[in-house]
C-alpha cells in the first residue's frame, strides 16, 4: 500500500516540468533566515550569524539531492534527457542523421516489403478448411510447348468422380465477365458459373445463405446467384435482406441465394457465382473427350497424398490418350490448390527476392555501424569531459544508446512508410 | 554517499524515530513549519538530540508521501510565507499504532533489563 502512494507523488512529479522546486527553495531560505534572527538577538555580527545558522541546518545541496532523488523517478528522468539531448545532437549533425536515416529506410523498407509478400504469399495457408486437401485436375497438351494446364473435358471430371477411393468431391466450374445490368450503375465484373459440389468442397465458406442444389444446377434451370462479400457491400450494404432479392446478371434477374465470406479468394476475383448448368444427364457433346471447356477443382479423400493420385491420374490418362480420339499426347497433372496459385517460378523469385532484401539490410547495417562509429570517434573529447565533470560510465552508455535509439527508431518508421508506399508495386513486379 | 554498515543503520533508525517524533509534535502542538518543528524537538530533547536541522525536511517530504501529514502556505510569526504542517486523520492513526508499538517493546526491554542473575 505505502509504495503507491510514493508512486503517486513521483509520477506527478514528472508531468510538471518545473526543473527546480523553487518552493522548497523559498521553505529553507525562511528557515535559515529565522535561524540567523535568532543568532543576531545573541549578539552575534550578521556575517558570523550566517555562518552559524547555515552550520546548524547543515549541508543544503545533500538537501536538495537527497530531496530530488525522493520526488523523481530518476531512471526516467534520466531518460528523457538522454533523448533530449541526442535528438539535439543529431538535428545539429544534419548530414550524418540523414544519410544514416536513409540507410536505414532503404534496408528496412526493402526486408518489411518484400516479407509481407512472403507471408502473404508463401506463409500464410489458404483460408479455407482442409485447404491442404484441395488440388486442381488439369489437362497435360504437349503439342506446341508443354502445358500442364490445360482445361479438362466434362468426360475427364466424370472419371475423376468415379475414382472415389482418391477423390472426395470433383466440381466443374467455368469464368467469364458478365455485366450486372440492373441498378444505377451497370458494370462488368469476373463471374464463376459452378456445380453443386463447389462451394462444399471449399468447406460452404458462406456469411449468410448457400450454395447451388443439385436440383438449380440442370440445364435451363439456374436463375440463382451467389454474390462475393465485397458486391453484397456494394450493391447490398451488408444487408441480411438481401437474400431472395434479385440481381440482374446479362439482362437476365436472378435470386440471390448466398453471399461469401470476406477473406474467400476466388479464381480471377470472381464477385458472383451462377449455376453451371451441368446436372442431369449429359448430352453427347458434353462427353466428347476432346471438348477441353472446363475446369476443375476437386478434393482429396483424407489421407490420400497428391503423388498417389497423381499416380493413378498418369496411367488413367495414358488409357485415355490411347483410345480416344484427339487426344494423343495428352495426360493429367494434379496441382496442390497453393502450387497452383503461386507456380513453383514465382515461388523461387519471391525467396530470392527475399535474400536479395536480406543481404540489404545486412549491408545497411553494417554501413550504419561504420558512420556510427566514425561518428563516436570525434567525440572523444566530449566524452573526456563528461567523464572528467563526473559522468558513471552507465550514464555515458546510456547517452549514446538514447542517440541510436531515436536513429532506429526514426529509420524503422521511415522504413515502414517506404514499405507501405511501394510494397505493393514488388508484388506487381514479381507476378508479372 | 556510501556510508559504513552500523551507520547506515543507524541513520535510519535515526530517521524512522525522528519521524515519529514530529508526528507527536504536530499532533500535541497544531500546525507548525519547519522553523517551529525543529525547535521543539530542541526543547523536547533537551538539546540531548544533535541532528542537523536540515533532516527534519527530508522527515517531512516522507511522511508528507505516506499521507500522514498536510501542507499548506500560511503566515509565520513575523509575517513572512511560511510552509504550515498538520497532521491528518491517517496520520493520527499511525501515531497511536508507532506508540502503541513503542510501548509495548520498551516494556518488554525494561523487564528483560531488570532481570537479576540466578542464583
Amino acid at each position: 500500500m505505502r509504495g503507491w502512494r510514493k508512486f503517486w507523488w513521483k509520477a506527478a512529479a514528472l508531468l510538471s516540468r518545473k526543473r527546480r522546486d523553487p518552493e522548497f527553495d523559498e521553505e529553507i531560505a525562511a528557515h535559515l533566515k529565522l535561524l540567523e534572527e535568532d543568532y543576531r538577538r545573541q549578539g552575534m555580527t550578521p556575517r558570523r550569524a550566517r555562518s552559524a545558522a547555515l552550520r546548524q541546518f547543515g549541508n543544503v545541496t545533500l538537501l536538495k539531492e537527497v530531496r530530488h532523488a525522493m520526488t523523481t523517478f530518476t531512471a526516467i528522468r534520466t531518460i528523457l534527457q538522454d533523448l533530449r539531448y541526442g535528438a539535439r545532437l543529431l538535428r545539429k549533425d544534419l548530414g550524418f542523421t540523414t544519410v544514416a536515416l536513409m540507410t536505414l529506410a532503404l534496408g528496412i523498407g526493402a526486408s518489411t516489403a518484400v516479407y509481407s509478400l512472403v507471408r502473404a504469399v508463401l506463409l500464410e495457408s489458404l483460408p479455407y478448411r482442409n485447404a491442404g486437401r484441395l488440388v486442381v485436375p488439369r489437362t497435360i497438351f504437349q503439342r506446341d510447348s508443354y502445358n500442364d494446364r490445360g482445361s479438362v473435358s466434362y468426360a475427364d471430371i466424370i472419371d475423376w468422380r468415379e475414382k472415389r477411393d482418391f477423390f472426395d468431391a470433383v466440381s466443374a466450374f467455368n469464368s467469364g465477365s458478365v455485366s450486372l445490368t440492373d441498378g444505377e450503375d451497370p458494370e462488368r465484373i469476373h463471374g464463376l458459373v459452378v456445380d453443386e459440389r463447389f462451394f462444399s468442397i471449399f468447406g460452404d465458406p458462406f456469411v449468410i445463405g448457400r450454395g447451388f442444389t443439385a436440383a438449380e444446377n440442370l440445364p435451363g434451370a439456374g436463375r440463382q446467384a451467389v454474390l462475393s462479400y465485397g458486391l453484397w457491400m456494394r450493391r447490398f450494404g451488408g444487408d441480411n435482406r438481401a437474400l431472395g432479392r434479385r440481381i440482374e446478371v446479362n439482362g437476365i434477374p436472378h435470386e440471390i441465394i448466398g453471399v461469401v465470406r470476406k477473406d474467400s479468394t476466388w479464381p480471377d476475383d470472381a464477385e458472383i457465382f451462377r449455376p453451371i448448368g451441368t446436372g442431369g444427364t449429359p448430352d453427347a457433346n458434353m462427353l466428347r473427350r476432346d471438348n477441353h471447356v472446363y475446369a476443375a477443382i476437386a478434393r482429396l479423400r483424407p489421407g490420400v497424398s497428391i503423388s498417389q493420385a497423381q499416380a493413378w491420374m498418369t496411367v488413367a490418362a495414358a488409357r485415355v490418350a490411347r483410345t480416344e480420339t484427339n487426344r494423343a499426347g495428352t495426360g493429367w497433372k494434379l496441382h496442390s490448390l497453393a502450387g497452383y496459385i503461386v507456380p513453383s517460378g514465382v515461388k523461387q523469385a519471391i525467396l530470392a527476392l527475399f535474400g536479395a532484401a536480406l543481404l540489404v539490410m545486412l549491408i545497411a547495417c553494417v554501413n550504419l555501424a561504420s558512420l556510427v562509429l566514425a561518428r563516436g570517434a570525434t567525440r572523444m573529447r566530449e566524452i573526456a569531459v563528461r567523464g572528467a565533470l563526473g559522468a558513471s560510465r552507465p550514464r555515458l552508455v546510456g547517452q549514446f544508446l538514447a542517440e541510436s535509439a531515436l536513429l532506429s527508431a526514426a529509420g524503422g518508421a521511415a522504413g515502414i512508410l517506404l514499405a507501405v508506399r511501394f510494397g505493393s508495386r514488388v508484388g506487381t513486379v514479381c507476378a508479372g | 554517499m556510501s556510508k559504513g554498515k552500523a551507520e547506515t543503520r543507524k541513520s535510519e533508525v535515526l530517521q524512522g524515530t525522528l519521524d515519529l517524533m514530529i508526528l507527536k509534535t504536530l499532533d500535541v502542538l497544531g500546525p507548525l513549519h519547519g522553523y517551529g518543528i525543529a525547535r521543539r524537538i530542541e526543547q523536547i530533547s533537551r538539546d540531548v538530540l544533535q541532528l542537523n536541522e536540515g533532516t527534519v525536511y527530508t522527515s517531512l517530504l516522507r511522511l508528507q508521501q505516506q499521507g500522514w501529514i498536510s501542507s499548506e502556505w500560511g503566515a509565520s510569526e513575523n509575517n513572512r510565507k511560511a510552509r504550515f504542517y498538520s497532521i491528518t486523520a491517517r496520520g493520527r492513526r499511525q501515531l497511536a499504532n508507532e506508540t502503541e508499538n513503542w510501548d509495548r517493546i520498551s516494556g518488554v526491554i525494561a523487564r528483560v533489563l531488570q532481570l537479576s542473575p540466578e542464583r
